[in-house]
Order: C-alpha cells, then sequence, then structure tokens
C-alpha cells in the first residue's frame, strides 16, 4: 500500500481521537466562539491573499493565538483555518496535512509561550524587544517547516519509488515559495505582532473571568 | 472512494480511465466550468519531480540515457521505467486535483457540516461560527476602510511604508471588532442554556432512502474493487521492467468499473436535480 494513503489514514486516526478529546473536554462558550472567531479570521487572511502564492498572515495569526490561548486554542484554530480556507481554495488530502502543520505551529506557539513568559502574569506579552524577536523569527521558521511538511504529503503521494533526487527536487522547487511564506510571516509578525498580541491577551484575561453561580458560592 | 482508489493501483490504464470518469461526471455536473485556479500552483513541483526524478533513480533497465556518475547521488541515467513512473505520479495528482475541484464545488458546505450534529455538536458549532464570522468579517473590512476613507486616510498612498501603516489602521479594528463579536457570540450563547446540559434540540441534516442505498452501494463496490486488487486485477508493475500481464482482462476490469461508478455516481446526485 502507498505510504501516502497509510499517513493520511494515520493522520485521520489522530484527527478522529482529538476531535474526540474535544467533544469530551469542559470547553466554555466563550473558548469556542474565539476559535471559531480566531480561525474564520485566519482563514480569510489566508483567502484574501490567495493571489500571492504563500504569502500569507494564516501563520502569524494561528501562532499568536497559540501564544496567547494556549496549545488547545493555537491547535485548532490552526485546524478550523486550514478546514474553511479550502472551502474556497480547495480541498483534497492536502488538507489534512495543512491542518495538522497549522495546528503544530500553534503548538508550538503555546510551548514557546511558556518558556518565556511566565505563568498567569498579568504582565504584557512580547514586552521587551528580545521576546518579540524570538517570537517573529519563530513565525519566519515556521514558514520553511509548514512548507517541509506539506512538501513530505507532495512526495509521498508520488508512490514507492521514492528516490533522494525526487526528495531533493520536489524541496528544491518549492524553496521559493517557502521563502515567500517565510518572509510573508517576518512581515506579518514584524508589523502586527505586538498589537496583536496585547489585543488577543485582553480577551485572554476577559476569558479567565469566570463567572458568579452560586453552586460555586456554596462549595 | 475515488480518492482511496487513486492510491489503490499504479495502472496508467485505470488512472486514465478513472480522470476520464470523473472529467464527464464533473462535466455533467457543471463543475468544471470556469476551468480552475487549483491547478495554477502544483504544476511547477509536479514537472520537476517529472524531469528529475527519473534522472536521479536507480531503477528500471530499458536504458533511454546514460549520463556521468556523481558522487553520493549515482549515475544520471534516464530509463523508460522510471519515466513511466513519473507519468503514471503526473495522472494520480491530475485525479486528485479534479477530485479536490469536485468537492469544493459540489458540496454545500453548511449542509455537509450539519450532517454531523449529533456526534460532533461542539465542533460542529465551532465550525457554523466560523462560517458565520467570514460574511460578518467582510462587511466589517468594509466599514472601516469606508471609515478610513471619511477620516481622510486613504491606501492610495505613495510610499510603502504609508501603504503599511494603512493596513495597520485597518487590521488593528478588524481584529478587535472580530473579537467583540466572538463576545458577544459567546452572551448569547450562555444565555440561551450553551453547556448546563445535553443539548436538546439539533438542526440535522438527514440522508434521504436514495442516499443511504447509494453510500451502501458505494461501500460494497469499494470492497468488492479492493478484493479484486488483492486478486491480480489491475496488476501492472514498472520496475525492473514495465510488466503488464493482463491488458485485455484490465480493459474489462475497468468496463465494469464504469459501471459500478456510474451506479453510485447516479444514485448520489439525484438529489442535486429536484
Amino acid at each position: 500500500m502507498n505510504a501516502a494513503l497509510i499517513l493520511v489514514v494515520a493522520l485521520l486516526i489522530v484527527f478522529v481521537v482529538l476531535f474526540f478529546l474535544f467533544e469530551k473536554s469542559k470547553i466554555d462558550e466563550k473558548a469556542i466562539a474565539i476559535i471559531a472567531t480566531l480561525g474564520a479570521l485566519a482563514a480569510v487572511g489566508r483567502i484574501l491573499f490567495a493571489a500571492l502564492p504563500n504569502v500569507k498572515p494564516t501563520t502569524f495569526l494561528v501562532m499568536a493565538s497559540g501564544y496567547v490561548f494556549g496549545m488547545r486554542a493555537g491547535f485548532f484554530v490552526g485546524v478550523l483555518a486550514a478546514f474553511f480556507s479550502n472551502f474556497y481554495l480547495g480541498q483534497g488530502p492536502w488538507t489534512l496535512w495543512q491542518m495538522i502543520a497549522w495546528g503544530l505551529s500553534g503548538v508550538f506557539a503555546a510551548l514557546l509561550r511558556r518558556m518565556m513568559e511566565k505563568n498567569d502574569s498579568d504582565q504584557p506579552m512580547l514586552a521587551g524587544r528580545k521576546k518579540r524577536w524570538i517570537f517573529i523569527g519563530s513565525c519566519t521558521v515556521w514558514g520553511f517547516f509548514y512548507g517541509w511538511i506539506m512538501n513530505l504529503w507532495h512526495f509521498l503521494a508520488y508512490g514507492t519509488y521514492m528516490t533522494w533526487g525526487g526528495f531533493l527536487a520536489v524541496y528544491a522547487a518549492s524553496f521559493s515559495f517557502d521563502l515567500a511564506h517565510a518572509l510573508g510571516n517576518f512581515a506579518f509578525a514584524s508589523l502586527f505582532a505586538t498589537i496583536t498580541v496585547k489585543t488577543l491577551q485582553r480577551y485572554h484575561r476577559k476569558l479567565r473571568v469566570s463567572r458568579w453561580t452560586p453552586k460555586e458560592e456554596s462549595s | 472512494m475515488h480518492g482511496a482508489l487513486v492510491f489503490l493501483w499504479e495502472n496508467p490504464l485505470l488512472l486514465i480511465g478513472q480522470i476520464f470518469f470523473l472529467l464527464l461526471w464533473a462535466r455533467q455536473l457543471k463543475l468544471l466550468d470556469p476551468f480552475p485556479a487549483i491547478l495554477r500552483y502544483g504544476w511547477w513541483i509536479s514537472i520537476a519531480f517529472l524531469l528529475v526524478n527519473p534522472l536521479m533513480g536507480q531503477n528500471g533497465v530499458t536504458f533511454l540515457w546514460k549520463g556521468p556518475i556523481i558522487p553520493v547521488i549515482g549515475r544520471m541515467d534516464l530509463t523508460l521505467e522510471e519515466l513511466g513512473y513519473a507519468v503514471m505520479a503526473m495522472l494520480r495528482l491530475i485525479c486528485l486535483l479534479l477530485l479536490s475541484v469536485m468537492y469544493q464545488r459540489g458540496v454545500d458546505h453548511d449542509r455537509f457540516m450539519l450532517l454531523f450534529t449529533k456526534v460532533a455538536p461542539k465542533f460542529v458549532l465551532t465550525s457554523l461560527l466560523a462560517i458565520r464570522m467570514v460574511p460578518f468579517l467582510s462587511k466589517e473590512l468594509q466599514r472601516i476602510q469606508e471609515i478610513n476613507q471619511l477620516r481622510g486616510l486613504r491606501p492610495a498612498a505613495q510610499s510603502i511604508r504609508a501603504k503599511l501603516i494603512y493596513q495597520m489602521n485597518v487590521f488593528r479594528p478588524l481584529l478587535l471588532s472580530a473579537m467583540e463579536g466572538s463576545w458577544q457570540t459567546a452572551e448569547a450563547l450562555y444565555a440561551r442554556g450553551f453547556g448546563s446540559g445535553p443539548r436538546s434540540i439539533y438542526k440535522q441534516e438527514h440522508m434521504n432512502a436514495q442516499e443511504r442505498v447509494s453510500l451502501f452501494l458505494l461501500l460494497l463496490f469499494f470492497t468488492f474493487i479492493v478484493a479484486a486488487r488483492v486478486n491480480g486485477f489491475g496488476d501492472f508493475a514498472f520496475y525492473p521492467r514495465v510488466t503488464w500481464s493482463d491488458p485485455l482482462g484490465d480493459g474489462l476490469f475497468l468496463l465494469i468499473l464504469s459501471v459500478l461508478w456510474t451506479l453510485s455516481a447516479y444514485g448520489l446526485t439525484r438529489r442535486s436535480e429536484h
């Protein structure tokens, strides 16, 4: 059986498990609404920039979401962005790979935040030049990572007799696209990282304020 | 089914037959008019693969060209088998792209999502909220641009820097507006009792009897095709030498496949005609 098909089936199983966990999680309506909104925003950003090959604000928005709202939100914003933008741009077996690639970029940003920011701190995120540049650098590098994950699918889809030459050809042919993606991410992150993260953090704080219920008081 | 079948065989006759069938089906449903732009970008990578993979591959015995030996990579050569395999890979890609375009243009996304309301209510809710956000965001973008214009901020500024500043003036209110919109949605969900218990009302999309039968047949046909493949139908080997053991049998197999595909396609497309 073809390696690409096995991997697609494996990815489908991973997604079924993740969606099952999502369904069983105690996620509240505010988090759902925010994930949906950010997913839609990232998808719209991708559609708006469809004319420019690979220069899209999607990766940056997914990473900013993951950075502020955490791993689960980051992953699902990436998943939704790929899924919904492909309603307009074209669904295919690659959708699963785009979902996983953008989902992972969101997860990576959440991990980055854990390393750079203090837990449960109300201090502004990305405060300071160093943190900002690390975030911008991460967005830029993910332009390449995303392309490499997608290339893997493209390469495996060709069949069983794959050569290192074919592998290199696929990666070399996509270099200009990956570079455009990385440069686009760099530009979007340099310009919008601070204000985006600041705005999202404001809503993250609101998200953490829980509602008062009599049940909570009695306990 | 077609998406999975693409990977089940490497027989060019079956792949060409599948492409031909999909083209006819798409044409009948008027899904290929205008011709899709999706085919634009993938070609560069495919052509590079078509050229480089055979050159650097070490498979096949019918040499068309023998080149120099390069350290690490090996001999640069071109064999009939490698070329055939690369063409087969291109056919496979065309098939996948066609399927993608047909799905994109033939499926009603809202109704498709509503099929899963019972098994995955949270994901469907999130998805439908996201779908709802798209027209909202486009209206908001238009509103913000109009306000900017009234305030004397124009995108027609000459320098790139001025254009970027203008984009920032559009992006920030759009983000704020989107987030505020999501907050209002969350409040509306809370007011309607979201999360207070299992949902009592689902707007579900039901499949009619004919669609159920068609899907069952589809599954049956798929099982039959997989069994046929396991028993050697459609066998085609590129390496070490191009071997096609039973062209006539595979031609008949393709004929049977065409009938099965047509039957299942007919059943599934009837609803759109009513």
